[in-house]
């Protein structure tokens, strides 16, 4: 079927199909040094971090960045590279095949017209041959035939292997290495803080710095629990209730409890990476808390998550 | 004033250079568009099914054609050098594909996702053998907000296939 497909496609198209495959030798070239080059120099990673504080209702933010740097080893060598040719399905057998039996076959028209003509016999008995017939036919076999081989020579050609020597520099990363700046605040950064449906956000400033005013709970989606009933008052009459002697005032009513605080889910994203943290409400007393948090690429899940 | 546009270059199959080489000059053959610049020539281990390295370049060059009409040039250039589009990422002769396209030089690069002529070229911050050549040509500029060097920087090392820069030129005359 194969060869009945590559006969069809020599007759219809003329050529060949070639499959090719190409080896590559790298062969290094000692009259010339490596060389490493963009050490500390190529950034090739930022790790950024976040100190965080809340204060109240105050959220405030510094962005530090960390670089990585990697050199490049630059190594001269000479690319030696085969490309090896091969006629599919013994195509080029079946070009010079065709080709040799049209030839041969035009040839001896050309050769033995009478062979190839009709037999005439006249009225008087005599026998004649009109050779014109097997001129013709040698004429397109052998026309035919030519062009058949001259395709397979062309093929012939098209298929030789070939070898080229290609000058070049083998890159080879080097391990990471520290910047020659390696790290810094990341200043002029959008800052993006997600606290439920609350969303804001503001570019960092010369030292990484930027701030953030919390609205009130309502918009931050937080149900604040509700505060636990004030300690009990003693009752009349209670021993209590009764001015110290010599005294004259009443006791000052108990405050009002705050609401027993609560810990809200919040994000930072910073240039496509992103943290988790969580803030204190109530606001109105949230103080102290704070921390330092690792900005991770999307996707990735954060430390002692579970999968 | 014509628009400036990037062409990726790549292929695999037969005599890689040449072929590289012969679609540069049939691009600049073509009629509205010359070739500028071109980066380096950069072997590239494959990504996918195929298993032979390829050999990646990228070109800038002046337009008159719009897009979808480069676009087209392009794969007529391809089908010229007998590229079949199978299987992503599979085997083949010859590859281009129109990674940028800047109505001038210093304009922003045009964004359009229309059908097939998506731009830029949506996969053409993901990969090093494109970013690589790209950097030679424009390391400033900049998509998606940052520059391409920056991008190229950022790659995570297990999306690195640059194995070799070839010290030829690709805009040489065939030998």
């Amino acid at each position: 079927m194969k060869r009945g497909l590559s006969l069809a496609l020599v007759l219809s198209t003329g050529c060949a199909q070639l499959e090719t495959t190409t080896t590559v030798e790298v062969v290094p070239r000692p009259e010339l040094d490596p060389k490493w080059l963009g050490n500390a120099k190529t950034v090739v990673g930022r790790d950024l971090t976040v100190q965080w504080s809340q204060s109240l209702s105050t959220l405030e933010f510094e962005v530090h960045e960390s670089r990585r740097c990697r050199a490049v080893l630059h190594e001269p060598v000479d690319r030696v590279e085969s490309i090896d040719h091969t006629v599919k399905h013994g195509g080029l057998y079946w070009e010079y095949g065709i080709g040799a039996a049209l030839l041969a076959v035009g040839l001896a028209a050309l050769i033995r017209p009478e062979a190839f003509s009709n037999r005439a016999v006249d009225e008087g008995g005599n026998t004649s041959r009109d050779t014109t017939t097997g001129y013709r036919l040698g004429g397109i076999f052998t026309a035919l035939g030519a062009g058949v081989v001259g395709i397979g020579v062309y093929d012939t050609v098209r298929s030789r292997d070939s070898v080229q020597t290609t000058r070049a520099y083998r890159l080879t990363s080097g391990h990471p290495t520290p910047c020659i700046s390696p790290s810094g605040p990341r200043s002029a950064t959008e800052v993006e803080i997600v606290i439920g449906p609350w969303t804001a956000s503001a570019n960092t400033d010369a030292q990484g710095r930027v701030q953030f005013g919390l609205p009130g709970e309502d918009e931050l989606g937080v149900e604040l629990p509700p505060a636990p009933p004030p300690a009990a008052t003693p009752g009349p009459g209670a021993a209590s209730d009764v001015p110290a002697e010599g005294t004259t005032e009443a006791p000052a009513p108990a405050p009002a409890p705050d609401p027993a605080p609560i810990e809200v889910e919040a994000s930072i994203h910073v240039g496509g990476q992103l943290a988790e943290f969580t803030i204190v409400a109530p606001l109105a007393t949230a103080e102290g808390r704070g921390g330092t948090l690792s900005l991770r690429p999307p996707g990735v899940p954060s430390p002692g998550a579970t999968p | 004033m014509p628009a400036q546009a990037y062409v990726a270059l790549g292929g695999n199959i037969g005599d890689r250079l040449a072929t590289l080489r012969s679609a540069v000059r049939a691009l600049h053959a073509t009629d509205e568009v010359a070739v500028l610049r071109s980066s380096g020539i950069y072997e590239t281990t494959p990504v996918g099914p195929s298993k032979e390295p390829f050999l990646n370049a990228a070109v800038e060059v002046s337009t008159a054609l719009g897009p979808p009409e480069l676009l087209e040039q392009l794969h007529r250039i391809e089908r010229a050098h007998g590229r079949e589009r199978r299987v992503r990422w599979d085997a083949r002769t010859l590859d281009l594909d129109l990674l940028l396209y800047l109505e001038a030089e210093d304009a922003a690069p045009r964004v359009t996702h229309d059908g097939h002529c998506r731009l830029p070229h949506p996969a053409m911050l993901e990969r090093d053998f494109v970013l690589v050549p790209m950097v030679d040509l424009a390391p400033t500029l900049v998509l998606d907000g940052a520059s391409l060097a920056q991008h190229l920087a950022a790659l995570p090392e297990t999306d690195r296939t640059v194995l070799a820069r070839l010290e030829v030129d690709p805009l040489a005359p065939p030998r």
